[in-house]
């Protein structure tokens, strides 16, 4: 009976010393390097050449409808000798109708493209976000914060840098590790 | 002394495992809806609002039993919508439903109605850390026509239990043009596997 006290004494002291060292890795500031994480995640590829896939499709349409409209340019500019005024003027008139309705079709699909690059971008922004905001509450971190090169971090200690853990770490999530 | 101490500590363990049970369908939900608790999870992606709740097997079983309380059709309820798990996916802008705030023009608006009422299984993915996928049994999209302040849509898939003995199986929404990409939730199994349950 009279152990009771000193069993919860000792109890009480190894959770204050556990407590001490949780506590202490948990104020401690981290940071990543999003650049990094961004060229070094699995997936970031993967999205990339799926992207690059679909511009170039969309892009060879393009191509396609250009190649027809010089050749039929070339075609005018031999045959215009044979051709009437009026036949002239109507080639002409449907050359440039067509060369409008190219630009228009080319800034649609640039417009496009830029859209799906964007949806591309965002999918891994998303998974590196979770992750990051997973792995700062699993291992208790106050805050991380997100260095992209362009100076909001000057200086950090070698130690603070949690890119590399992070990066495994969610390569081998996406990997299904 | 010893085993007292013992029970003390085993006892708020076995306490956290236990099935909750809820008098009320209101209650139930007020339990759901509490982020903390697990069922719930919200994210806003480019001003977009998705949320995700889990929605326990009990909640259907009441809703077909309505005011007759017949415990062998209980029962036989249970069985019947246990085979299966259930999410409703509700997604907002501008805290309003999609086709009210994201279609810019008519043909926008079609495209959508097109997409949530017929495309969203192939939009949605249910896969697990192995990345096996669970194939969607059904979905269900009510329009609301404006009167809800978000578009939500129920989701079934079958509850199999080979695939439930992860940590977690991952909820994916693909981008649906509002430049979201693609939006993940991690569904914990335990949540799955311990489905809060009503007291009929």
């Amino acid at each position: 009976m009279k152990k009771l006290p000193i069993l919860i004494s000792i109890l009480a002291l190894l959770i204050a010393v556990a407590s001490f060292f949780f506590n202490q890795n948990a104020s401690k500031q981290v940071y990543v390097d999003v650049n990094k994480l961004m060229e070094g995640y699995s997936r970031t590829k993967i999205v990339r050449a799926e992207f690059q896939e679909k511009a170039k499709t969309l892009q060879s349409n393009v191509d396609s409808l250009v190649t027809n409209w010089q050749n039929e340019l070339k075609l005018y500019e031999k045959e215009r000798s044979n051709y009437s005024k009026k036949e002239l003027e109507l080639k002409q008139e449907l050359l440039g109708n067509k060369q409008q309705q190219i630009n228009n079709y080319q800034q649609a699909i640039q417009k496009q493209i830029q859209e799906e690059d964007k949806k591309a971008s965002q999918t891994v922004i998303n998974d590196i976000n979770d992750y990051v905001k997973e792995y700062g509450k699993k291992q208790r971190h106050q805050i991380i914060f997100g260095a992209s090169g362009s100076g909001n971090i000057m200086y950090a200690d070698e130690g603070t840098d949690l890119t590399q853990e992070v990066l495994e770490g969610l390569n081998s999530e996406f990997e299904g590790k | 002394m010893k085993k007292r101490i013992y029970i003390l500590l085993v006892l708020p363990l076995l306490w956290s495992c236990t099935q909750k049970t809820f008098e009320s369908e209101d209650a139930m939900w007020t339990y759901l809806k509490d982020p903390s608790n697990g069922y719930l999870q919200q994210k806003t992606i480019n001003g977009i609002n998705f949320s995700i709740v889990q929605r326990p097997t009990d909640l259907l079983v009441n809703q077909e039993l309505g005011d007759s309380i017949d415990t062998g059709k209980i029962k036989l309820l249970r069985e019947k919508y246990s085979k299966y798990i259930y999410f409703n996916l509700s997604m907002s802008k501008n805290n309003q439903e999609l086709l009210s705030a994201a279609p810019k023009n008519r043909n926008e608006f079609g495209a959508m109605v097109n997409q949530l009422a017929f495309g969203m299984g192939d939009k949605v993915h249910l896969y697990t850390q192995k990345k096996d996928t669970i194939e969607l049994a059904d979905f269900i999209y009510p329009r609301m026509y404006g009167m809800s302040n978000a578009t939500t849509i129920m989701f079934v898939f079958p509850r199999n239990k080979k695939e439930l003995n992860e940590d977690y199986l991952s909820f994916t929404i693909e981008d649906l043009n509002l430049y979201t990409g693609e939006v993940k939730f991690k569904i914990p199994i335990k949540n799955i596997m311990n489905e809060p349950k009503l007291d009929f």
